[in-house]
């Protein structure tokens, strides 16, 4: 054999080589797993658990730090200053008005913290994970249902199973959402170890029993929370997805887009000085950014609630669990007892004007005892995003009193205003299923 | 690769080829931020009081083997046929490997015995194959973002998988010619193509209430593209001092899609995205603009006001498919395709003594409809636009009774919407004197020419009132896409000048 016909041999052997190669890499369906995005198998192990349970709490608190501001409008907590774009509204939201099928990132934020703590829930079931990690993981899961019942007028229910892709169903009112919220605080008591976890579960129950009308059920749950017991949703400086965004709509940052102008507490905190409600006004900055429709600058009196990104916004409170059991009283038709537990609520404070505990609230009547107890749940409750609830949930079962809901439709603002934004759509309590659900899932009705 | 020549008989030759190749595509991409530096050190991303830090990695692998052959007749039929199978790690699990098959034939005609030299010198070609389109790294597998949440870890849905995810296959049919006459001084060259795309793939959003909110890369349907390709050169005059040459171009593309179901199936019953055993979609959004069967991809859809001359209200066109809410009347009606469907490129060069040479080059885009973002209206503030409208422009947004219904909807804030032009503009897009100095140059030089050039000076709109079509803004066109202009800086008219020298 001469070196020519060798030298060819080896040539052939190393292409024959070669082409085997990648045909062998071609059969194998080139597989590669690649570093960065979790995948979901690792979901499960043990250094993966809290990121999971963090994943669905940082989706509700962007739910309630964007959902709470949008709410304050809605619930004329807050007046507009016009303000678009960055830290504001458009302007028919402004006007208190939710154009049907909007708002799909406040959507997105809620089914995914619903979806992630049921994730959570499923695969730390399935390794038999700490305790700890699952009463987490039902207790936001519970927090997420309960704050979709509460915003938006109808639910979209699917499998718990976040593996069962089955599309969810459509279910007009919230009734689907606190059925679930209550099941699921139920299961997170299952897995609570201290009286501070038994306390944030019970009184989260607390309140979706009152949404579904079982007063006995939300009075038991509520006896168990001390008057001092606070669960906070954590906000943070972090990153602005969740920031306190009622703060930072107000901060000068540069925005400054609202104020408590024409609002409730714009005269009832001049008048008590209710530690609870505090606004304040700045000589050097007369107005909220922007101007409104119709109206021009708004005179800018900012809330004093929150006073930094890092403020957390509560979500259960022990003084919460007071109004409930006396809303509670009153439905059993006991307005006295109701009045003694709604002024032990609002005497605890003490007036930031004449250092005195507040004034108690007087009532003669059943009717009067309402307009208190809604009056009351208004201040304790104020800018945490329940408001609007609270009226819809009152509208649908007809209770009496009166509400302190400013009237802006009638109101002449401001002299040559020309019309009124807020007489150009309905006032809305809720949000819709947004467009993006609408479209894509085949259960739930086109927009109507 | 290798290659293997056979003479079959004395007018025929066979080159058969074979190959493979594997790809491995590793990126690491690393990047590194820096905030708050000390003053006296040169600031480095370690001296930094704030550090960020992000790491991506990702290898794709494709492999495959083809086998070619190509037939030689008489040096005068060419015919090809080939074959190429491909493996990609990015394919779903559930997906094997892909075939793609090729064929292609050429006849000069005019080295026929029959043809007329007078006919001018012509190729006709003819070309079927198919090609593929692989899905990213990350699309076939359900994944999950590291995100944080206030300085913890934290998971968030990123990708939902799909575990059946394959290539999008496109293949081809083209048909053309080369051609010249007149000792080349006029040539042509035309081909018509149809592309049918099956198992596109396209972004779908998911059902958001799954959990997965992003869109899920799939591969949804049918879509179909065709149109022609023409070149026409001409030199119209030439002399030793002198020369006139124009050329024209011509592009057409026809989008439709055919089907928003896999496999070759018809429109059928709509069900759902996410549904593993779902054959067809509903209309979707992506590539900036709306997928919906039997229109372009894409399509732009929005509302449309029908009474646009009459001192009226507002009446806005019916969309047949989305029944009309409160608020929402007239959603989703489709406008247009959102992509240019015809381009033409003109071009003329004149040559005078010295070769001074001028050129100049056209283009025409067509076809498709744009947005313009009249931000200030939905912002509740006045705008130049409706000033003929105002009752007082200077004060109010207050409108005359006189308006027409078109500009009722236009100039009223939050209700603005029907801002859809005709897109169709023509621009020059530049202008080129080129003028040969070697003679101010030594000796040592043996070519120097000046140039100068303007570009984009000159433009023509067919209605879009005061945005350029192709204006960039701080982030890429594509993140707003064409046809969807907000706040954006025009592209600018530029004058260069240079010298080209050669030693």
């Amino acid at each position: 054999m001469n070196k020519r016909t060798d030298r060819s041999i080896r040539s052939r052997f190393s292409k024959t080589l070669v082409l085997a190669g990648i045909a062998g890499v071609t059969a194998s369906g080139c597989e590669v797993t690649n570093p960065g995005p979790i995948q979901d198998e690792f979901l499960a192990q043990p250094a993966s658990q809290q990121g999971l349970v963090n994943g669905g709490v940082r989706r509700l608190a962007e739910l309630l730090t964007y959902g709470s501001y949008t709410h304050a409008i809605l619930a004329r907590e807050l007046f507009p200053g016009g303000q678009t774009g960055f830290m504001g509204h458009d302007p028919i939201t402004q006007s208190g008005h939710i154009l049907p099928g909007s708002f799909s990132n406040r959507w997105n934020d809620g089914v995914q913290a619903r979806f992630i703590t049921e994730t959570a829930i499923k695969r730390f079931t399935e390794v038999d994970a700490p305790s700890n990690m699952l009463y987490q993981a039902y207790l936001w899961n519970a927090f997420a249902y309960r704050t979709m019942g509460e915003w938006w007028c109808d639910a979209v229910l699917g499998p718990t199973d976040p593996d069962d892709t089955t599309p969810g169903s459509y279910e007009q009112g919230s009734t689907g959402n606190f059925n679930r919220a209550i099941d699921s605080f139920t299961a997170a008591l299952g897995f609570a170890s201290t009286p501070e976890e038994t306390h944030a579960a019970r009184g989260g129950r607390a309140a979706a029993h009152a949404w579904m009308g079982d007063w006995s059920a939300a009075a038991s749950d509520a006896a168990t929370v001390p008057d001092d017991f606070v669960f906070w949703i954590n906000y943070d400086d972090e990153l602005q997805p969740y920031y306190n965004t009622i703060f930072e709509a107000n901060a000068r940052q540069p925005a400054g887009s609202y104020s408590v102008i024409y609002t409730f507490v714009e005269e009832y905190y001049t008048e008590t000085g209710d530690p609870r409600t505090p606004w304040f006004e700045d000589a050097n900055i007369p107005y909220a950014t922007a101007s409104l429709d119709t109206y021009g600058q708004v005179e800018w009196k900012n809330q004093a609630k929150y006073n930094s990104r890092n403020d957390d916004q509560r979500i259960v409170s022990g003084w919460e669990m007071r109004l409930l059991e006396a809303e509670a009283a009153l439905n059993a038709g006991n307005w006295q007892a109701a009045m003694t537990i709604i002024n032990r609520v609002r005497t605890r404070n003490i007036s930031e004007t004449t250092g005195e505990p507040l004034d108690p609230w007087v009532a003669m009547s059943m009717e009067e005892a309402w307009t208190f107890l809604k009056r009351e749940r208004y201040i304790e409750l104020w800018l945490e995003g329940r408001r609007l609830g609270d009226e819809r949930r009152w509208a649908a079962t007809n209770t009496p009193g009166g509400l302190d809901t400013p009237d802006w439709e009638s109101t002449a603002f401001a002299p040559g205003s020309r019309t009124n934004m807020f007489t150009r759509n309905p006032r809305s309590y809720c949000f819709d299923i947004p467009e993006s659900e609408r479209e894509r899932n085949p259960n739930v009705p086109p927009i109507s | 690769m290798g290659t293997y020549t056979l003479p079959v008989t004395s007018a025929i030759n066979s080159n058969f080829s074979w190959g493979g190749q594997a790809i491995g595509d590793s990126q690491v991409r690393l990047r590194l931020l820096g905030e708050d530096f000390p003053g006296a050190a040169e600031p480095t991303v370690s001296s930094a009081a704030i550090k960020v830090a992000e790491e991506d990695r990702e290898k794709v692998w494709n492999a495959g083997f083809f086998f070619q052959n190509v037939f030689d007749i008489s040096n005068k039929y060419f015919v090809t046929g080939g074959i190429r199978v491909d493996g990609n790690s990015a394919f779903g699990s559930g997906f094997g490997l892909q075939v793609y098959p090729k064929v292609s034939g050429t006849w000069v005609i005019s080295d026929e015995d029959f043809w007329d030299p007078g006919y001018g010198a012509i190729k006709l070609r003819a070309a079927y194959g198919q090609s593929g389109r692989a899905p990213g790294a990350f699309d076939a597998v359900r994944t999950w973002n590291p995100s944080g949440y206030a300085g913890t870890p934290a998971f968030t849905p990123d990708n939902l998988g799909n575990p059946d995810l394959g290539p999008e296959v496109t293949r081809e049919w083209e048909f053309g010619f080369d051609a010249s006459w007149l000792d080349d001084r006029l040539s042509a060259t035309f081909t018509y193509f149809d592309q049918r795309t099956s198992d596109a793939l396209m972004f779908v959003s998911s059902i958001p209430s799954q959990g997965f909110t992003s869109s899920q890369l799939q591969n949804v349907g049918t879509v179909d593209n065709s149109g022609i390709e023409l070149q026409l050169d001409a030199t119209l005059f030439q002399s030793s001092n002198f020369g006139v040459d124009a050329g024209l171009g011509v592009s057409t593309t026809n989008s439709e899609v055919v089907s928003l179901c896999t496999g070759e199936t018809e429109p059928s019953e709509i069900v759902l995205a996410r549904d593993p055993a779902a054959e067809c979609i509903a209309p979707f959004w992506d590539l900036n603009g709306r997928i919906i069967e039997g229109h372009a991809l894409p399509v732009e859809v929005g509302r449309r006001v029908i009474n646009r001359d009459e001192i009226a209200d507002p009446i806005f066109e019916d969309n047949p498919d989305t029944p009309a809410a409160p608020g929402r009347t007239g959603e989703n009606v489709v406008i247009g395709p959102q992509l240019p469907t015809h381009i033409i490129t003109p071009t003329l060069s004149l040559r005078f003594p010295n070769n001074i040479l001028l050129s100049a080059r056209g283009e025409y885009q067509g076809g498709h409809v744009a947005y313009i973002n009249e931000i200030s209206i939905s912002r509740s503030v006045r705008s130049p636009l409706c000033f003929p409208w105002y009752v007082s422009p200077k004060t109010s947004i207050e409108l005359k009774s006189e308006t027409p219904a078109i500009w009722r909807e236009r100039c009223t804030p939050g209700f603005a919407r029907d801002y859809w032009f005709d897109s169709d503009y023509f621009k020059l897009r530049q202008v080129s004197l080129t003028v040969p100095v070697d003679a101010v140059f030594p000796e040592t030089v043996s070519n120097a020419t000046f140039t100068a050039t303007l570009s984009n000076f000159m433009d023509w709109y067919r209605e879009i009132p005061w945005y350029d079509p192709e204006s960039l803004g701080n982030s890429p066109a594509l993140d707003d896409g064409i046809g969807n202009q907000t706040e954006r800086v025009p592209s600018p008219v530029t004058f260069r000048m240079s010298v080209r020298v050669t030693f």
